[in-house]
């Protein structure tokens, strides 16, 4: 009887371990280096420009872009946006999108504050499509999007704002065409299937 | 004629001359002393009335001198000017990064030109959201503006009346602040070079200035069709070089008024102030002073 409890013990650990998504494999922030050549990383943070008396811009977000190949640690800023209110401001591009054509990509988001504000959300959200279609251009699949754990959710609620829907409400004719995006927690047990409506 | 004769003649004349000269003498002193005292009086007065008027000139002028500083100051506060030059000049390359994008993936039929013109219609809606928000930092900056002169010059200038029995000088008044730009200041953002058709098309248009690398002041530099219906207008405002350039009394000439369709980084605060001679009706005449001071400038963009 023991054993037999042992064993089914044994057995729920492991299916609880082996629920992550395979293509992610992340333990607490660190994302596997195994299924993609290339990290995106999209860092959010709240600096001060436009947050004079009466601005109407204030507060106002910035989101840095940095890319860096999964083999090496270094990157380098490719891009920085600027946001206040769910409107993408502005854009400072410091370097050329320059990866290789058909290297895999994966985006990887971080935020400064532990909870960080939706509008900052919305940055990181439309910062990360404009990052998405360059990698389109440039023939650059994207496997997945890794979020952090506590904005996770209001960062889907951002990307269903810019017309991505769950798999399960979107009509299989529009998901043939529809632009694909998994994105997954940075624990790895949630994950959402993710396609752009036409 | 004896010699007798003669010496009392000479004695005759003597005595009646000094007879005449001294009372010549009793009378001409009283007279000049009567009109030298005139004289100084109305010396001591005069110069008592053009000190006066120099002092006051002065203390006016000084006034009007920390009115302009510190209306200046509030142009540029918190670097507003600067941080919206320097986004105006993002969202410029934003629009023009995005319609980059979707003329790539245009007509490929593909959901991914879908999203990219709805990005592209989102960074357009955000280039006019910053336009508008520029237009009502114009309003704001005015009102900041005009709401420091009034108050730096009048608690100031409250002092500054005269009045002495021959001479009164009116209290000055603040009669005019314009606002406008001092010329041959550049915009404070610099170019960004990682976008070569933007810059190349830039620099056709002669936006920058090829020796600073910095927008040229005072422009709208729009851009290609079909985006050029959107307005991306810089301002003149000295650049951040290692610290902050800060706010200054100017020379007049240097001064360029200018409507609101720009942000404003100088402005020249104009009194009067009336002297009026109380012994002469009707006698009096108006001052003008001015005085003009330009905004600190940008600080370092995040």
């Amino acid at each position: 009887m023991n054993r037999r409890r042992l064993a089914l013990l044994l057995i729920c650990f492991l299916m609880s371990n082996f629920a992550m998504p395979v293509d992610v494999q992340a333990q607490s922030g660190t994302v596997s280096t195994v299924n993609y050549q290339w990290l995106i990383t999209i860092s959010a943070s709240q600096p001060k420009p436009l947050n004079f008396p009466n601005s109407t811009l204030a507060p106002a977000f910035e989101a840095e872009v940095n890319v860096q190949a999964s083999s090496s640690g270094t990157g380098a800023i490719y891009e920085k946006f600027w946001g206040a209110a769910g409107n993408t401001l502005g854009l400072e591009r410091s370097s050329n999108y320059s990866l290789p054509r058909g290297n895999t990509v994966a985006f990887k988001i971080l935020h400064d504050s532990a909870f960080p504000a939706h509008a900052e959300n919305q940055l990181v959200a439309s910062a990360l499509l404009r990052v998405l279609l360059d990698a389109q251009v440039n023939t650059n699949p994207v496997l997945f999007v890794v979020a952090p754990s506590d904005s996770y959710a209001d960062l889907i609620s951002c990307f269903e704002e810019q017309n991505f829907q769950n798999i399960d409400v979107v009509p299989e004719t529009v998901m043939n065409r529809a632009i694909p995006l998994l994105v997954v927690d940075e624990t790895g047990r949630l994950k959402t299937n993710l396609y752009y409506a036409l | 004629m004896t010699i007798a004769q003669m010496n009392s003649m000479q004695n005759n004349i003597g005595s009646l001359i000094v007879r005449r000269v001294g009372r010549q003498r009793t009378g001409n002193v009283i007279a000049l002393c009567i009109i030298t005292f005139w004289v100084i009086s109305m010396l001591l007065a005069f110069c008592c009335a053009v000190g006066a008027l120099v002092f006051v000139h002065n203390a006016v002028q000084r006034a009007l001198d920390d009115a302009a500083l510190s209306s200046a100051c509030q142009l540029n506060l918190n670097d507003r000017i600067g941080q919206m030059n320097n986004m105006t000049v993002r969202s410029r390359q934003l629009v023009f990064a995005d319609r980059q994008t979707d003329n790539e993936l245009l007509q490929t039929g593909s959901a991914y030109e879908k999203l990219s013109a709805q990005l592209l219609a989102q960074s357009r809606d955000s280039a006019q959201i910053l336009d508008a928000a520029r237009a009502k930092l114009i309003t704001i900056s005015k009102q900041d503006v005009n709401a420091a002169a009034n108050a730096a010059f009048n608690t100031s200038s409250t002092q500054q009346s005269l009045t002495l029995p021959w001479l009164r000088i009116s209290r000055p008044v603040l009669l005019r602040t314009t606002l406008g730009t001092v010329s041959g200041v550049d915009d404070n953002a610099a170019s960004l070079p990682e976008l070569a058709d933007l810059l190349t098309y830039d620099q056709s248009h002669s936006f920058i200035d090829t020796h600073s690398n910095l927008y040229n002041e005072q422009i709208n530099a729009k851009l290609p069709t079909p985006d050029n219906d959107l307005n991306f207008n810089l301002s003149s405002l000295p650049p951040y070089l290692n610290s902050t350039v800060p706010s200054r009394l100017m020379l007049g000439q240097s001064f360029v008024q200018q409507d609101d369709q720009q942000l404003h980084s100088s402005v020249q605060l104009e009194s009067q102030l009336t002297v009026s001679l109380l012994c002469i009706p009707h006698c009096s005449t108006t001052l003008h002073l001015t005085s003009t001071a330009t905004t600190n400038g940008a600080g370092q963009f995040p």
